[in-house]
């Protein structure tokens, strides 16, 4: 069972681990955007606030807008801030700002129509200029309006100017367009190409002047990654045969006097610039280090430049980069830094990593490393969690992701990409269903307890079937669910009652069977079978005693078991007890013991008297000694010993008399009785008395079987509780208790919470007075209850007869003592008892008659051999 | 007394001086580490079939149900044992359940009844279950205590300071049970749970030990020894020159000495669910 629930475990463990196997080879959005999320975690922790201070931007931000004007201004505001710059001294300007196509003025267009027409005008000598040179104002103008041209002017005035393309999207795979030689001249050369680099198939460059004037191009194509968030730059990106460089690393290259010739590629490993080593993966790409949210990298307005609010020398031998970061008029790049990092900023990262040389690469060992983690915790999720108690195991889980986050945040910010989270995320999942297999654990706990009873029942009844107990094995088995191998052990069941010749059982047992699965083997034929043998053959199975015929059994105990059974001899009703014989612990033998017995029962049975029941026989048949007695029909006295029941006092004295009177008889025979209790005095219809069970209670004396603490101790004699040698006047200790209960309804002797208190309290109590329990008992018979229950042997009456005569000599009450207990002198007051007050109701200061839940210790026992429950105690502490 | 880091077990019975049956039975099984010692009561043989049945019927449910998780259901478990406890809680009763039914079905098996003590022991714990007078004790450093309490009247008395130990000894009341197995339709079990440390010898016997040797003399014995084997033997024959009076059955372990390797081993065991 268990080792089954663990290998189902080590399976869950396992297709999770290919699961989350196949999303790290697949790139499953699900886990990839799990390791995104980390990645950008750790891109965080990696951020520099204060990076070296390159790179300068120029930002045409809201305040630029809002003083200049709409955007798109005119290109002569460009050649401004151009010129601007270039007084300063940059080392290389970036103008992130697409330039392919002329500007459309509609003034310079007006101006140069009109200047034609006038000279067309002119050359037909239709207008004739005199002193007046309109085609200078008309060029004059068409200058002043002609931003492109001054635009081209500062370009060209500057010289470090590295301008944009743009690759838009085309058809895959469509003609490429070629392009003039001064794009052209931009392109890396490499090869041979690689297969795996970005390729684009439509470019969008500066018009050819501008490009002729720049000093170089860069692609402004940013590529983000599968959920939208830009990581990785793309510093070559082909298009057709050429390998055109990004802005950023064109703008590295001018940086460091370097000519896109001068770049070396290699594909999949990394692009030389001179001195620095730009590391690429797989993809040919990079993965970038963002410095912190906008404004990180210096920026400083256009409006400021121009305004010439900026000192000049901060331009001095920099990177300026002129772009647009206003709202509206840019490309804004969710990033793991920022959430929307204007594309000039993006740039200005991109140089800033190159220049300092911060990569984040995946070392060549990585795949192999994460392969190793997902083996790692695919085998601790398989093999050792479902072993690991619920807690250990969730601290362990987290102790092994926090050393896997901790190694990735290492690695990260010393340049090193790990994926870690594809073994984090196994880990998780792996906790998940072991935590949720736990949390049904009711459910299963409940299903558990169903499997536990089965067991036990099926096991019971097998132990049942073992030791011949088929009655019982059969009750059992009918509590399990008929499984095929139930059907097996119940089939031979019946198979072993029909063997007992216990048809009617056998037939049971099968149309159990049959009940269920009808076509098992042969249940319904053979059932029917069994059925239609003739009855009475059953009988055969009843047992018996010698030549008694047991009916039913009364009682059991520790000593034996009582029976009614039939004497076929006449007919009559016996009662049957059965005793068990152990060797005793003086070691006496077995065989020695049965002959005292025999003899005892022998004595016991030539009694011939009207107060004793007689006992038929003493008979041993196969080893169990039973004796037959004749079955007094009557009640016993247990009940007249309780308040409420007592007899009639002149009667209950006439009982106990009439017993002593029986006792002195059979005293004078040498028997004793032993074991004198209500339950053995029975109240004949007639009014007589009858003493049973002579001669069973001194087998008892010194053997463990007697063992098993007899109900009857409330009324051994001192002598018998030490265990001393016994003779009639034990008998008259016990009557005289008996006699106590009959008149008073409580026992001398009430015992405590243990056994032993009681053995105490007969040894060495002296026994309450009785008068002050029942007041209005004659003084004459607190005397003879006195005497009767002398601790000393001596000190009680010596015989039967001498007992008979005291209780006779009790004068008569005139009143029924029922009515005697509860009259109420009334000369005394009512107090309260507080201490009575549960159980008793008080009728008076010294007459109280008990309520109806006496306490438990104080009811007889029905019988010899009841056990007295003793209480438990807790244990003695461990030695240390 | 070098240990390989397993528990020496060993156990005996004897029928004594003067009986002529031997109705004491003893269990040792290494493997599960499962201790019983059952004295029989009832006549003819069947205090011999008691005392049997539980040990057979002990033995057999512990092969079936130890490790399992299984028995017993919720309303038989006493609340806050160990599953172990439980376990050997619910063996103890079953053998109780058959012994009780079987005397009640055969009138020849009549009032057989038997105690038990019982363990359920490894390096490092030991569950004890017990019902009657036969004992369980523990030697540790030169001390032996006793771990359970005789359910019989003398042993009643003793706790409840009316006789010392010695005159319950004596006392012609200490065969008489308070508690035992095949009585009653149900049976209160003792169960207790104790802690073992290297070096301890885990001791059980019939009352036959007990009623002919003091408890110095068993220790004594113990501490000149420590060798399971020869602390069975010489109990014995010990128990016997006191007089024999009653079968004798005695079982002894000794804890073995814990290596480097094994506490790292015990260490972790912890992490784990058992």
């Amino acid at each position: 069972m268990k080792k089954n629930s663990y290998l189902f475990e080590a399976a869950i463990g396992l297709l999770l681990t290919l699961l989350v196997s196949g999303g790290y080879y697949l790139h499953l959005p699900f886990f990839e955007n799990i390791e995104f999320k980390t990645y950008d975690l750790r891109a965080k922790l990696r951020q520099n606030l204060n990076p070296p201070s390159e790179i300068v931007l120029v930002a045409i931000d809201d305040d630029s807008v809002a003083q200049v004007g709409l955007w798109p201004w005119p290109r002569t505001r460009l050649a401004e801030v151009l010129d601007k710059l270039t007084a300063a001294g940059p080392k290389v300007i970036g103008l992130n700002i697409p330039l392919s196509e002329a500007e459309q003025n509609q003034g310079l267009i007006e101006i140069r129509r009109l200047s034609q027409k006038y000279t067309e005008l002119l050359d037909r000598m239709k207008v004739v200029e005199r002193g007046v040179a309109f085609g200078v104002e008309f060029s004059s103008s068409a200058a002043v309006l002609d931003s492109d041209s001054k635009l081209l002017a500062a370009l060209r005035g500057a010289g470090n100017v590295v301008l944009p393309v743009l690759f838009v999207p085309g058809t895959a795979g469509g003609r490429i367009e070629t392009v003039p030689a001064a794009v052209s001249s931009s392109a890396v050369k490499a090869a041979p190409l690689s297969q795996s680099i970005q390729e684009e198939s439509r470019i969008s460059h500066p018009i050819l002047p501008f490009t002729e004037a720049a000093s170089g191009l860069g692609h402004m194509n940013h590529y983000v990654e599968s959920d939208g968030v830009l990581r990785r730059e793309a510093p070559l990106v082909q298009y057709g045969q050429e390998l055109y460089p990004s802005f950023a690393i064109r703008l590295a290259l001018a940086y460091l006097g370097l000519k896109p010739e001068d770049a070396s590629f290699e594909s999949g490993r990394s692009l030389t610039l001179g001195r620095l080593r730009v590391p690429l993966d797989a993809d040919n790409k990079m993965a970038m280090i963002f410095n912190g949210p906008p404004e990180t990298i210096r920026v400083v307005s256009y409006a400021s430049v121009v305004g010439d609010k900026v000192d000049a020398s901060l331009f001095k031998d920099k990177i300026v980069i002129i772009g647009p970061t206003a709202r509206g008029i840019t490309t804004l790049h969710e990033t793991p830094v920022a959430p929307a990092l204007p594309s000039s900023e993006v740039v200005a990262n991109v140089i800033e990593n190159i220049l300092n040389q911060k990569y984040l690469v995946r070392p060549p060992w990585a795949q192999r490393a994460e392969l190793g983690l997902l083996g790692c915790v695919g085998v601790f999720i398989m093999l050792i969690l479902p072993r690991l108690k619920v807690l250990w195991g969730l601290v362990v889980s987290i102790l092994i992701a926090a050393i896997l986050f901790g190694a990735g945040t290492y690695l990260f910010i010393n340049g090193q990409w790990l994926q870690v989270s594809y073994p984090a995320a196994l880990l998780v999942v792996g906790n998940l269903i072991i935590v949720s297999r736990s949390v049904l654990v009711p459910e299963k706990s409940k299903a558990l307890i169903e499997a536990a009873a089965i067991e036990m029942n099926t096991m019971l009844g097998m132990s049942f079937q073992e030791q011949g107990i088929l009655d019982l094995a059969f009750e059992k088995f009918r509590l399990c669910p008929l499984t095929g191998n139930l059907k097996e052990v119940l089939y031979n069941l019946a198979l072993e009652f029909e063997r007992k010749r216990q048809l009617s059982k056998a037939a049971a047992v099968l149309d159990h069977i049959a009940g269920k699965d009808p076509k098992y083997k042969d249940v319904v034929a053979k059932s029917k079978m069994l059925k239609a043998a003739p009855e009475g053959v059953e009988g055969a199975a009843k047992s018996a005693l010698g030549r008694y015929q047991i009916e039913k059994e009364l009682d059991r105990g520790a000593i034996g078991a009582v029976y009614l059974a039939r004497d076929p001899k006449g007919n009559r009703p016996v009662v049957i007890k059965t005793m068990v014989l152990e060797e005793g612990a003086g070691g006496e033998k077995i065989s020695e013991i049965k002959e005292r017995f025999f003899r005892e029962a022998e004595a016991a049975g030539a009694l011939n008297h009207p107060n004793i029941a007689r006992i038929f026989e003493a008979g041993d048949d196969k080893g169990v000694v039973y004796i037959a007695m004749e079955v007094p029909s009557g009640r016993d006295l247990v009940a007249c010993g309780q308040k409420g029941h007592l007899l009639p006092l002149n009667e209950a004295l006439g009982c106990a008399a009439d017993v002593a009177e029986a006792l002195d008889y059979a005293h004078a025979r040498g028997v004793v009785h032993r074991d004198l209790k209500p339950a053995n005095i029975v109240l004949l219809e007639d009014g007589s008395v009858r003493i049973a069970d002579f001669c069973i209670g001194g087998l008892a004396s010194s053997s463990k079987a007697a063992g098993v603490v007899p109900g009857a101790l409330f009324y051994k004699s001192p002598e018998q509780v030490a265990g001393k040698t016994v003779d009639g006047r034990s008998d008259l200790f016990s009557l005289a208790v008996v006699l106590f209960e009959l008149v008073t309804g409580e026992k001398p002797f009430k015992g405590g919470e243990d056994i032993g208190t009681l053995v105490f309290q007969i040894a060495n109590d002296p026994h309450p007075d009785p008068l002050s329990i029942r007041k209005d008992l004659p003084l004459e018979l607190k005397r003879v209850i006195d005497k009767g229950l002398a601790k000393d042997a001596d000190g009680r009456f010596q015989t039967g007869a001498q007992f008979a005569a005291a209780l006779r000599a009790v004068p008569k009450e005139p009143v029924a003592c029922e009515l005697a207990a509860v009259v109420v002198p009334l000369d005394v007051p009512a107090p309260a008892e507080p201490e009575a007050a549960k159980n008793v109701i008080s009728v008076g200061s010294d007459i109280v008659i008990a309520g109806i839940n006496d306490a438990p210790a104080a009811s007889p026992a029905s019988t010899s051999a009841a056990s007295v429950p003793a209480t438990s105690r807790p244990h003695p502490a461990d030695p240390v | 007394m070098k240990t390989k880091g397993r528990i020496v077990f060993a156990g005996a019975t004897d029928r004594g001086c003067v009986r002529q049956n031997n109705e004491d039975h003893f269990v040792v099984d290494e493997k599960l580490g499962l201790l019983i010692v059952a004295d029989g009561m009832g006549g003819h043989n069947s205090g011999e079939v008691a005392s049997e049945l539980v040990g057979a019927t002990m033995l057999e449910y512990a092969r079936k149900f130890l490790g399992t998780g299984l028995p017993p259901a919720a309303e038989e478990a006493k609340a806050g044992l160990s599953p172990r406890a439980r376990q050997l809680d619910y063996f103890v009763k079953s053998a109780n359940t058959l012994i009780y039914e079987k005397g009640r079905a055969l009138p020849k098996d009549a009032g057989m009844g038997t105690t038990v003590v019982a363990a359920l022991l490894d390096a490092q714990s030991m569950t004890v279950a017990h019902v009657g007078d036969s004992r369980l004790y523990l030697w540790r450093q030169g001390q032996l205590a006793q771990l359970t309490e005789d359910h019989s009247l003398a042993g009643e008395q003793v706790r409840n300071g009316q006789i010392t130990a010695d005159e319950a000894a004596r006392s012609s009341l200490q065969n008489i049970l308070t508690r035992a197995l095949g009585v009653d339709m149900n049976v209160m079990v003792d169960i207790s749970e104790h802690a073992l440390m290297p070096g301890d010898i885990v001791l059980m016997a019939s009352d036959g030990l007990s009623k002919m040797l003091g408890d110095a003399e068993v220790a004594a014995v113990i501490a000149s020894s420590r060798e399971p084997r020869k602390i069975v033997g010489t109990l014995i024959e010990k128990s016997r020159a006191a007089g024999g009076l009653d079968n004798i059955t005695v079982i002894a372990a000794l804890i073995p000495a814990v290596g480097r390797g094994k506490s790292v081993r015990q260490l972790v065991s912890r992490l784990f669910k058992h």
